[in-house]
């Protein structure tokens, strides 16, 4: 079912200099419980998109149709009732200095009217839930950047919301804290189907936890579908470049040159195999060859290949020098089909 | 010994005079704040791109604060006789003094609140009104708590210059520190009335610094 449907969205800034299209005939959906990405570089129109949302910007014509309410059609208070149920987090996490931890969550509360006696009980849940005991009664400007983030997000989800806007929301971040960022927003979208729409310009972002993305250029969404899709197949140069930002420079290149350089038969393997491994399905994970080397005392040498890691498991191919034969290696790579990893061995010593 | 150093010097009309600038610092002071505080938020709520802009009303009130922060303290008193006269039916005394104090020193306290509200993070107001938060919440909510240290420290140099107007009222007749240092001390050349009467409003000034510094630091977070 379509949580939100923009129709034919379009925004017109005028400044001084002349008038910029911020958005260009925009038509999305997005589906309840997914987690939508948004990708674009600056300029691409992608804040002024996600800002229509929640009706803090207004298109000039279209529709944006959020849980059966067209924003743009409401009058401002019925509009504030309903961001009540779209929260948000920011790039700059957007908290109240002069609030600590505990009240900063209780503000989104308190401007819902809920009772003091129940909101107190809510800010305990929301601590719980982004993992921040001990801190309620800190000060922002005494927290790491990505605890201020679990705030904006406890914040956020203060009135359970039916979608959750997330506006570069780990731009600022280092990336160990982006991925705990990221990985926080894919556990609370899998616990309460939780609907989520993310802006970014990192295609780590889109990769690590999106369902769903759309690629962004000049006001207008250019690709969209889903994301192993998208990147397994970019079709206009501004994908094909977000691709490379995360696979390298030569995973968008259809000539694969690196493949072309490199020689299977030129690996010194000694006694044992080459093969390849393509990650099949969801079982296949980062640790797997760990588990390998663990549980057959085996040293792998990996001597070339590509890996990208999707919401929906890895995507590539590794090739591996395993020092085994016969019934050993065949074990190895049962165990290893058994993870969702096809084998081919290319060559034997 | 006290007493040859300062001949002239009486102890009651000191602790009086020192009484009614305190007096008319703080009501003129309180009233100041609360006058202020509104004014400086509708001069920032109806600047552009502010939450409810309007070029008129925002032009109106920013020329009627810059005039009354222009006139020479003095020539204001003169200019608003008329009104002391019927707002408070005399144009003598501690409370005679209140308008013009309070006309004074509000419009420029409006400015110091305009700017400390323009120092409140734009993403924080964002966030307010993506959480469904309208013009109460922003202002009540957030921009007067998060600009609360700018707002004191405003306050406070107000109330310096607020006892530095007491002091020109005085001279006209307000009463006052100023009225003795001026009255007893300067027209009757007992220059250490003068002194004593100069160096209690130095301890006035330097308490409110004080003070002032203590809850803006108090208030701070950041």
């Amino acid at each position: 079912m379509n949580l939100i449907t923009l129709k034919n969205a379009s925004k017109l800034f005028t400044t001084p200099s002349g008038s910029i299209t911020a958005l260009d005939d925009v038509t999305l959906t997005v589906e309840r419980g997914q987690i939508y990405g948004i990708i674009g570089y600056s300029g691409a129109g992608k804040s002024t998109l996600i800002r229509l949302l929640n009706g803090l910007e207004r298109p000039d014509s279209g529709s944006v149709v959020v849980g059966g309410l067209d924003l743009t059609r409401v009058p401002e208070a019925e509009l504030a009732r309903a961001r009540l149920k779209i929260g948000m987090i920011f790039q700059h996490f957007n908290l109240l200095w002069s609030r600590t931890v505990a009240r900063n969550i209780a503000f989104a509360l308190e401007i819902a009217g809920v009772a003091k006696a129940d909101i107190g009980r809510r800010v305990a849940e929301l601590v719980h839930l982004v993992g921040l005991e001990g801190r309620e009664d800190a000060y922002p400007s005494q927290l790491s950047g990505g605890q201020k983030q679990r705030v904006g997000i406890a914040r956020a989800l203060a009135n359970r919301p039916d979608v959750l806007l997330c506006d570069e929301a780990t731009s600022a971040l280092d990336p160990e804290t982006t991925d705990s960022i990221l990985d926080l927003l894919s556990d609370i979208n899998r616990r309460f189907g939780l609907t989520i729409v993310l802006i970014t310009h990192e295609m780590h972002v889109v990769r690590r936890i999106c369902d769903t993305v759309a690629v962004m250029e000049a006001g207008r969404i250019v690709e969209q579908g889903r994301v192993a899709e998208v990147f397994a197949n970019p079709q206009k140069p501004v994908t094909q470049r977000f691709v490379r930002q995360v696979a390298g420079p030569d995973a968008a290149d259809p000539a694969r040159e690196s493949d072309r350089a490199f020689d299977p038969y030129a690996v010194d393997i000694g006694t044992g195999a080459l093969v390849r491994l393509i990650p099949s399905g969801p079982g296949a994970r980062r640790l797997v060859l760990a588990d390998v080397v663990r549980r057959f005392g085996l040293s792998l040498d990996i001597v070339h290949g590509q890996l990208a890691f999707t919401r929906d498991g890895a995507s590539g191919e590794l090739y591996v020098e395993v020092p085994a034969k016969g019934d050993d290696l065949v074990s190895v790579l049962a165990y290893l089909a058994e993870r969702d990893i096809a084998s081919e061995i290319v060559r034997q010593g | 010994m006290l007493e040859a150093l300062f001949p002239h010097v009486r102890l009651a009309p000191l602790l009086q005079a020192t009484y009614d600038t305190v007096y008319m610092t703080a009501l003129a002071g309180a009233a100041t704040f609360l006058l202020g505080l509104v004014l400086g938020a509708l001069l920032f709520l109806t600047g552009p791109g502010q939450l409810l802009a309007n070029r008129l009303v925002y032009g109106a009130l920013s020329v009627m604060s810059n005039v009354f922060r222009s006139i020479p303290f003095i020539i204001l008193i003169v200019l608003l006789i008329p009104v002391t006269k019927f707002l408070v039916g005399r144009i003598l005394g501690v409370n005679a003094a209140l308008p013009a104090l309070i006309v004074g020193a509000a419009p420029f306290y409006a400015r110091l609140v305009e700017i400390a509200f323009r120092d409140v993070d734009k993403g924080v107001i964002e966030a307010t009104r993506a959480m469904g938060g309208g013009l109460f919440t922003v202002v009540f909510k957030v921009l007067i708590p998060e600009s609360a240290p700018a707002l004191a420290a405003g306050l406070t140099v107000t109330l310096i210059s607020l006892v530095g107007f007491t002091a020109m009222a005085g001279v006209i007749g307000a009463g006052g520190l100023g009225h003795l240092a001026y009255l007893e001390g300067f027209q009757r050349n007992n220059a250490d009335v003068t002194l004593v009467a100069t160096a209690t409003v130095l301890v006035i000034v330097f308490a409110i610094q004080f003070v002032g510094d203590l809850v803006t630091r108090k208030l701070d977070k950041r």
